[in-house]
């Protein structure tokens, strides 16, 4: 094949007009406003205090698979507020169209989060997964879409990854709490203090959150009995939903005389490990310490889950608490989840369904500050600081670091019990915990690794004490 | 065989360059939010121009290539985290060199053999460094993976500061760049006598072999060459994916690279180019119109290997087609452009 | 480690291999007669799992109260009628055309048709895992030196016990068996022998369905079976069928019991590292001995 000069000439030409036209609509891109100004909207004449299209919210849970027991739940409870607020005429009178996507692994999750940014969401409550907060905030941050994680509330989010949020928060509490929550509980609900020796068996899924439970749960009862008292007989990281035979686990749990077996597996995993344990006779010689037994949806525990044992709800809210006499705010949120979906809500479905309505408080008292609907950044500090009245109680969101645009609200973990007046096993006993008892407090300073509260808990809390 | 094939040369790699360069602003403007598959649709093709390589010329299957994308995805990840180096083309240069020295290893094994018995051979080293990605929670941060800082490009372009929409688009030339080069070497080494070489060893090989070729050998560099293609399409990912996880290394990703060859064409240079970006349009639109897209997905592939085996390259060889080619450069002719 | 630890070791690792060699060798009764590896197997032990899993909660509990014969047999009858059933409409003519047209054909077809079931499951059976457990409890517990063990998964054992003895029998022992070990080494001799190579095929197909649908049937009382079981499933077989050997029946159960073995050696000593060490051992036995530990013989 052989090249003329005029060819080559010509080609080269061509190429150079073609490339400098590319150059010149690369430039319009990088200026999208000013581009979407000149040639799409028509030129702004009067200020539109309230836009009349629809406001897109994205939706992005884990409904299928074998995290469905927890997403399926938390996606009903966002759908829930969503129906809600468009049946009394939506934000501000705009309706509000939920742009539904899935969330599977990290690299899927930010690809599907970015797809929706495309579809022109204005803001977005999903993700349940802690692998997948630290994966979707940066791009939040970039794109500058308000984007409220129901839960993925791993400590590095605002700790390591974006340490300076703008435009991501998170409601469901933090992390950390989680295994401090259920370590505390264990303490006190199995009267650890008066054991001479403590043997724990430690299985938990093989990501940040895994890790993570485990982490705070072994400082706990480090420093409240003391180290010497604990012993770790066995610690498995399964991977999530990977494994589904866990016989071989389970015999070498019992092998070594495990009196407490601390777990974080959930939703698919821990029905699943429950059941086999059953079957091994593993609960007739260890007590079981979960982090997060009762967080998927509450008929899922059935009737067959051991009575006594320490059940975690991740530190947040469990449908039968705050008691709905004292506090009608949670009896009618359970009472409209269950005529909407014919079940009892959960810890993530009172999370997404307190984030839809946190949005329309801070739009809302936004538009009475400005006159009109605020931009996602000027809404950003209607959202700081604030308190909502959810149904799990008062949540707040903290506006400085560490932690900053972290929610709080107290945590509660329980016990096991079957009542007869559902049908499945339910958490009873509700121990609250103040939340700032177990958590980083605002402007502390200290090492991130592996995270702040663990070494505040570290540093601060005194041997062999009870914090609360 | 000589089969004149369509798009064959270097000036058709430019015309996909450009206008893969000039789609990227309008399809930003009337369909923002599409524009980013186009950047990882030229940063596929790249892996599956390597593929190819292997598949077409060489006469090799694969089902494992995501082991040399992961392994350059990781090279980035793990040089950000450990050493913070930011600067892409060292990462680049650092995942081809770990990618060439897997290939080595594993083809020095792995070229012994043929059909099904190399394709498991890739797979399984793929699952094991996929394994590796996975277990080593502390070093690669397990499933939750590697979050990868805006790189430097050109060893002095920061591009830290750019706004979301800005530095995909100046990624996107960047990964073009990229594409272009590396499409147009890939064209010289499938028309050079090593490429001819290969297609030899493929067709007949007990004629090479009586001609004194070294098959192996001719074997191993091809796949050393493959693994170089899909390590950089690795490391080119990481960045405009913001993450590396062990998905990259999954065989569901080795089994996308064999898919988007084939839907373009594994028999013309083009093809896996053409694959590639119709590839990633497909899935996206698939996901648009239903959650049930993988259905969708399932049933086009089964409907392009039964009624389309040439992929959509072979649709050239229709007779309409031809016949449209040939009124346009009647057309051509007549007004000289 | 005491007596009642290892005899739960021993039965574990038994029960995983009994699964694992009902799958592996359907894949590799296919193998054998049609040179396919059947990515889209794995599917048919997901059907069989889910058939099972839905049936027992909606229907035979309901009716038949917790009967436990009516519980073990009823629903792994039903699901191994409705796997054959559909592996005849979706898988049976898929093989049939991808008959003989490459090794690259052949694992896009089927892995296309893994994907196409994924999404079918999702349809039928919605996003939420399902679960079964009745038959397992309804078993009880043997006394194992002192500790109880799930009397279901001997049970489990024993059935796939039966199951690859009475496919030994087919293959060596009848007149069926002998066309298709024929097949299976030459098949164009066998055809120009006379015998009818396409209806082989179909048999040899539907025989591994029935072990597929069989093999999920059995597991999902023990566990729960929800969406991309089916790829973990796969995966593991793969690597069963990698070291015992392509289209080899001892190579089956060779290989299903190395996989097992490994895998509760593993989680005993290297918790950590249970994927990567299954898969380096494959990848040992494929450069030592590329065509597996049982195999190279046929069958």
């Amino acid at each position: 094949m052989s090249v003329s000069r005029r060819d080559f000439l010509r080609g080269l030409i061509g190429g150079l007009i073609l490339g400098g036209a590319a150059t010149a609509l690369g430039l319009y891109v990088a200026a999208p406003e000013w581009f979407r100004r000149r040639f799409v909207e028509k030129p702004v004449t009067e200020v539109e205090r309230v836009p009349a299209r629809p406001l897109k919210i994205g939706l992005q849970f884990m409904t299928r698979g074998g995290g469905a027991p927890w997403g399926d739940p938390t996606f009903k409870g966002a759908m829930l507020a969503v129906e809600e607020i468009n049946a009394a005429g939506g934000i501000l009178g705009r309706r509000i169209e939920p742009v539904i996507k899935d969330e599977t692994s990290p690299d899927e999750t930010v690809r599907e989060y970015k797809a929706m940014i495309g579809e022109g969401i204005e803001f977005y409550v999903g993700l349940i997964s802690s692998s997948n907060t630290p994966a979707v905030a940066p791009v939040a941050e970039e794109a500058g879409i308000i984007s409220f994680f129901v839960d993925g509330c791993t400590d590095i989010l605002f700790e390591k990854t974006v340490p300076d949020p703008k435009f991501s928060f998170r409601i469901t509490n933090i992390q950390s709490a989680d295994g401090v929550t259920a370590a505390l509980g264990a303490i006190k609900f199995f009267n650890l203090m008066e054991k001479d020796k403590v043997r724990i068996a430690h299985i938990h899924p093989d990501y940040a959150y895994g890790r993570n439970a485990h982490a705070h749960m072994q400082i706990v009862f480090e420093k409240v009995l003391g180290r010497d008292r604990v012993e770790v007989v066995e610690e498995f990281w399964p991977g999530l939903f990977r494994v589904t035979d866990f016989g071989p686990f389970i015999t070498k749990m019992m092998a070594g005389r495990t009196d407490i077996v601390a777990t974080s597996l959930w939703a698919m995993d821990f029905i699943n490990f429950y059941k086999q344990a059953l079957a091994y006779g593993l609960f007739k010689v260890a007590k079981v310490v979960s982090t997060i037994s009762h967080g998927i949806a509450p008929h899922l525990v059935e009737s067959d889950y051991p009575e006594g044992f320490v059940a975690g709800v991740h530190a947040n809210y469990y449908f039968l608490y705050p008691e709905h006499e004292s506090y009608p705010l949670n009896k009618i949120f359970v009472e409209n989840y269950r005529k909407r979906w014919g079940e009892y809500p959960t810890n993530g479905s009172e999370g997404a369904y307190t984030a839809v309505y946190l949005y329309k408080a801070a739009v809302e008292r936004a538009y009475g500050a400005l006159g009109r609907w605020p931009e996602a950044d000027e809404l950003i500090k209607f959202i700081e600081g604030a308190s909502i009245y959810g149904p799990a109680g008062i949540l707040t969101i903290r506006a400085r670091r560490p932690n900053k645009h972290q929610g709080y609200k107290n945590a509660i973990v329980g016990i096991s019990k079957v009542d007869p007046r559902y049908g499945f096993n339910i958490l009873a006993n509700p121990l609250r915990i103040p939340i700032e008892r177990i958590t980083v407090p605002e402007g502390w300073e200290g090492r991130e690794d592996p995270t702040m509260a663990y070494n505040w808990i570290r540093e601060t809390w005194r041997e062999g004490e009870l914090p609360v | 065989m000589v089969r004149r094939e369509i798009g064959n040369n270097i000036r058709s790699i430019v015309i996909v360059a450009v206008i893969a360069g000039l789609l990227y602003p309008v399809i930003s403007s009337i369909m923002p939010g599409w524009e980013v598959m186009l950047t990882y649709g030229i940063i596929l093709a790249i892996a599956a121009l390597g593929f190819n390589l292997l598949f077409n010329y060489t006469g090799l299957l694969s089902f494992g290539h995501a082991a040399f994308v992961g392994l350059g995805a990781y090279a980035v990840g793990l040089s950000v985290k450990y050493i913070g180096l930011r600067i892409l083309e060292v990462q680049v240069l650092i995942g081809v060199l770990l990618s060439a020295l897997l290939a080595l290893i594993v083809g020095f094994i792995a070229v012994r053999y043929r059909g099904i018995f190399f394709a498991i051979l890739m797979l399984v080293t793929a699952q094991i460094l996929w394994g590796f990605y996975v277990k080593f929670y502390h070093i690669t941060g397990g499933t939750d993976g590697i979050r990868i800082p805006r790189p430097t490009l050109f060893f002095i372009y920061d591009t830290t500061g750019l706004g979301y929409h800005a530095f995909n688009m100046v990624y996107h030339y960047y990964a073009l760049l990229w594409f272009t080069v590396l499409a147009i070497i890939m064209w010289y080494i499938v028309n050079s006598p090593f490429g001819y070489t290969l297609r030899v060893i493929k067709d007949a090989e007990t004629r090479a072999v009586a001609l004194g070729v070294n098959v192996n050998r001719y074997r191993l560099l091809a796949l050393v060459i493959s693994a170089i293609y899909a390590g950089i399409a690795g490391a080119l990912y990481a960045p405009i994916n913001r993450l590396v996880t062990p998905d990259l290394a999954y065989w569901t990703l080795s089994g996308k690279i064999v898919f988007m060859s084939i839907l373009g064409g594994t028999m013309y240079f083009l093809g896996p180019i053409i694959g590639a970006l119709t590839y990633v349009y497909l899935e996206t639109i698939a996901q648009r119109i239903t959650i049930h897209w993988y259905l969708i997905l399932g049933i086009t592939i089964i409907a392009i290997m039964f009624f389309m085996p040439r992929g959509l390259l072979g649709l050239t060889e229709l007779e309409g087609f031809k016949k449209m080619a040939r009124l346009f450069s009647a057309l051509r002719l007549q007004f000289k452009f | 480690m005491s007596l009642d630890t290892l005899a739960r070791y021993i039965l574990d690792t038994f029960f995983f291999a009994s699964l694992i060699s009902l799958i592996v060798s359907g894949l590799n009764i296919i193998y054998g007669v049609m040179r396919i590896v059947n990515l889209a197997h794995a599917s048919l032990f997901t059907l069989g799992a889910y058939t099972v899993a839905w049936i027992t909660a909606n229907y035979i509990v309901k009716i038949f109260g917790s009967n436990l014969i009516l519980l073990l047999v009823l629903p792994l009858t039903i699901a191994v009628i409705v796997t054959v059933l559909v592996s005849l409409v979706m898988v049976t003519p898929l093989l049939r055309y991808s008959y003989g047209k490459g090794d690259a054909f052949q694992l896009i077809v089927t892995f296309a048709l893994l994907i196409i079931f994924e999404e079918l499951f999702q349809i039928v059976w919605g996003r939420m895992p399902l679960a079964a457990n009745d038959a397992f409890f309804a078993m009880g517990t043997v006394n194992l030196f002192g500790s109880p063990y799930p009397l279901y998964k001997v049970f489990v054992i024993i059935v796939a016990f039966l199951i690859i003895l009475a496919l030994w029998l087919l293959t060596y022992r009848t007149y069926l068996g002998l066309l298709l070990r024929a097949t299976s080494m030459d098949s164009e001799m066998v055809q120009a022998l006379g015998a009818n190579v396409i209806r082989l095929i179909v048999v040899a197909i539907i025989t591994a369905s029935l072990l597929a649908g069989l093999g999920g049937a059995l597991y999902v009382p023990t566990a729960s079976v929800a969406l991309g079981l089916s790829l973990d499933v796969l995966i593991v077989a793969f690597v069963g069928l990698v070291i015992g050997g392509l289209g080899s029946f001892i190579g089956s159960l060779i290989g299903a019991l190395i996989v097992s073995i490994f895998r509760t050696l593993s989680i005993y000593f290297f918790p950590e590292l249970e994927l990567v060490i299954l898969f380096t051992v494959a990848l040992i036995v494929l450069i030592f001995k590329p065509e597996g530990i049982g195999g190279g013989k046929g069958w």
